[in-house]
Parts: structure tokens; C-alpha cells; sequence
């Protein structure tokens, strides 16, 4: 029961930082599979069933652009950060490490607490 | 199979389920990326096929990919979902118990057929399913379009009646009861004895009526009118003034369903329809009344402990 509050709980806390971690990894111009590739690497890995439709969600809302590139190899979509993406992608940083600051003062204090 | 053609399969799958316009861009990218995710899984096995399988089993059901590009339609919100199941249900045990009563109500007991009853209730069941899916889903997309402002305050139903009300209405059921003991009385009273004899014979009460099922009903009204007396004694709802009203309730129920399903109530069958009906509407109202109060009763419980 505890285990499976925490698969769900830890899955959660995931799904909070899916977005700013891709939005991260797409400064540069990345197709799915080497985004996938390039989060795995950095220790955050993402379903491709998750991946994969959020890249097409996030550029339906302008967050990314895209185009189709067949310089090497098969043709693919790469996806890249747009102006207004860019800019949003700064605010969720500032958000990011305020939120940050404020768990940690919340955890050290726990661990006051406990001695 | 080959493992192209299971990612074929796949990619049909989702697709499927994607609207016509985002159909084509997102199968050629999908199938691009699968591909090349099968081809590195595929590295150091024996079989591309099996590598092609073990991918898409973890890859997610079509259907929940498909909900991921793009925003998925909610028909009931979530956090309507309980009224929705509770007025469901309530619809699913009523309606069929309202055929029943429906039957009851019938002149002739011997052509009664109950399953029957109960069989010709549920195309009205689904209608009220259809009708709650279609109210539910238009609340909901007003309330996406014009987001509710929020809680609105209200004062919290104290145990205080209002006692004039509450008298006004002791004295016209209390009434009510003295005509049902004579109704000929009131016609009489009404008409002056002016009134034709087969007046005062639709007005007649069954023998077999009289005998045990009209006691039982007047002695459970003379219970009604004794519960409500002591609640305008007290002036509040005393803990066991509310239990008892609420077994009351129970029991009126059980007693009307007796007492239309056991026989004719009048000898004319005009008026023996016409209270049969009127006793069927008060089970009903009686009995969505008494879930209703059961369920403040309860929040108004809840509320109450404050350690």
C-alpha cells in the first residue's frame, strides 16, 4: 500500500519537472529520439509514450517550433525552443529555483526538528 | 509478423484516435521515432520482432498515447462525478420502483405482473442516464467557458423550526387525517347533503380496507401528527425526534406500498385510482425526501465535532 502511494507520489514528482527538463535539452535543434537519448544520459528518464506526444502538445502551444530534416539519415522532426518558448523557458527557471530554495529551507528544517 | 509491421500496427492504433488534420504528421514522426527505438533495442538480439514487441508493450495503450497529443475532452468533470453517481443511481432504484408502484396503482390485481413492470422501467432508466450525461456535460462546458466565481456563503440549517410554519402545517395534515377517517363527512359539509348519492358512494371505503390495512394507515398518521406535536413541544429537532421522524418516514412508506398493493382502497375504482396515485406520489416524494434529509443529517454531524 505505502509502496504503491510511493510509485505514485515519486511518478508525480516527476511529471512536475518532465517539462522544464525538456525545454532544457531544446536550446538546440534535437529530434525525439536523441532528446530521449540526451535526458537518459543526464539521469532523467522519460517514458517515449510521455516524450513523445508532449513534444507535439508543446509546440501546438507555441512553446516549441518544428521542422522535418533529412540531412542524416531517415527524415525527422526536430523540435526546437521558439522565441516565446525561450522566454518562458527563463520564467520557469526563476520559478524552478525559487521553489527549490524554499523546499530545501523546508527539509533542513525538518532535519533541525529531528535532533 | 515483422517488426515494421507491428509498428505499422501500432502507429495505426493511436492514430486512430487523433483528429483527421494531426492524423499524417504524427504517424510518420511516430513510426520514425518507434523505428529507431526498436533498431537500438535491437542491437545484441536475435530478433528485431521481439525487441518491436517488448517495445510498444511498454510504450502504453494506444489509447492513453492518443489522449497524450492532445487535450483530452472531459465529458463529466471530476468534480462532478459523485453527484452524477449519486443521482444515477437514485434514478436506477427509483424509476423501477415507481413501475411497481405504477402496477399497484392498476384496478386488476389479478393481471399484475411486477417483472414485467420492472422490465418496461429501464428504457426510462437510460433516458435518465442520457439525460444526466447531457446536463452534467453542458454544465461543464459552461463552467470551462464562464469559470464559476467560487463559494458563495450561506448560514448553516440550525435544529430551530419555525414554529408557526410547523403549527400551520401539523393542523392542515392533522385536518387532512380527519377527512380521510370520513371523507364522506367533508362532502357533506361542502355540498350541504346536497350531494348525489353516487357522490357519496365514490367516496365509499373497501370492507376489506377497513378491516386491518385502514387502521394500520390511521394509526401510522396519528404517529405523524403525535411526532410533529412533540416537535413544536420542544421547538427544535431533539436527536430523538429526528431518528424517530426518520423511522416514521421508513414506515409510511412501507405501509402505503401495503396498503395500495393489498387491495382496492375505495369501492369506486375512479377514486380508488386517484388515492392510490396521490399515496404513490407521497412514497416517492417521501422517500427522496428522507435520503436527502439523511445525508444533512449526516454533514450536519460531521460539522458538529470540532475535537
Amino acid at each position: 500500500m505505502v509502496s504503491d502511494a510511493y510509485d505514485k507520489l515519486e511518478q508525480e514528482l516527476r511529471r512536475g519537472v518532465v517539462v522544464l527538463a525538456v525545454l532544457s535539452q531544446l536550446r538546440t535543434l534535437r529530434y525525439g529520439y536523441e532528446l530521449r537519448q540526451s535526458l537518459v544520459d543526464r539521469g532523467l528518464p522519460i517514458e517515449e509514450g510521455t516524450l513523445y506526444p508532449l513534444l507535439r502538445r508543446l509546440e501546438a502551444q507555441g512553446v516549441l517550433s518544428s521542422q522535418w530534416r533529412t540531412t542524416q539519415g531517415p527524415p525527422r522532426r526536430y523540435y526546437v525552443l521558439s522565441a516565446e518558448g525561450l522566454d518562458l523557458y527563463q520564467r520557469l527557471i526563476a520559478s524552478w529555483r525559487g521553489l527549490n530554495k524554499a523546499m530545501d529551507h523546508l527539509l533542513e528544517g525538518e532535519h533541525c526538528d529531528d535532533r | 509478423m515483422t517488426a515494421d509491421e507491428l509498428i505499422d500496427g501500432y502507429v495505426a492504433d493511436v492514430v486512430t484516435l487523433l483528429p483527421r488534420r494531426q492524423r499524417r504528421d504524427v504517424a510518420q514522426e511516430l513510426r520514425s521515432l518507434l523505428t529507431e527505438e526498436v533498431d537500438a533495442a535491437a542491437s545484441g538480439r536475435a530478433s528485431r520482432e521481439e525487441a518491436a514487441r517488448e517495445l510498444l508493450a511498454g510504450f502504453g495503450r494506444p489509447a492513453d498515447v492518443a489522449v497524450r497529443y492532445g487535450s483530452p475532452v472531459t465529458l463529466i468533470d471530476p468534480a462532478d462525478t459523485r453527484m452524477f453517481l449519486t443521482l444515477a443511481i437514485a434514478g436506477a432504484v427509483l424509476i423501477p420502483f415507481s413501475a411497481v408502484l405504477h402496477e399497484f396503482v392498476a384496478p386488476a390485481v389479478s393481471r399484475r405482473d411486477l417483472g414485467r413492470a420492472v422490465e418496461t422501467a429501464w428504457p426510462n432508466v437510460l433516458a435518465w442516464l442520457g439525460l444526466l450525461v447531457v446536463g452534467f456535460t453542458v454544465a461543464a462546458w459552461a463552467r470551462r467557458r464562464r469559470p464559476d466565481t467560487g463559494w458563495k456563503p450561506r448560514a448553516m440549517p440550525t435544529d430551530r423550526i419555525n414554529r408557526l410554519g410547523r403549527a400551520a402545517a401539523t393542523a392542515f395534515f392533522t385536518l387532512g387525517t380527519l377527512v380521510l377517517i370520513n371523507p364522506q363527512w367533508l362532502l357533506r359539509a361542502v355540498t350541504g347533503g346536497r350531494a348525489a348519492p353516487a357522490a357519496y358512494q365514490a367516496f365509499a371505503y373497501d370492507e376489506g380496507f377497513l378491516r386491518l390495512r385502514g387502521p394500520i394507515v390511521l394509526a401510522t398518521m396519528i404517529a405523524g401528527v403525535a411526532l410533529q406535536a412533540a416537535l413544536l413541544w420542544h421547538g427544535r429537532w431533539r436527536p430523538w425526534i429526528r431518528r424517530a421522524d426518520m423511522a416514521h418516514s421508513l414506515v409510511v412508506c412501507a405501509v402505503l406500498t401495503w396498503a395500495i398493493a393489498a387491495g382496492p382502497i375505495f369501492t369506486a375504482t375512479p377514486t380508488d385510482q386517484a388515492i392510490k396515485g396521490a399515496a404513490a406520489l407521497i412514497i416517492l416524494i417521501t422517500l427522496i425526501d428522507l435520503a436527502v434529509r439523511t445525508r444533512r443529517h449526516h454533514v450536519r454531524q460531521a460539522v458538529a465535532i470540532r475535537e
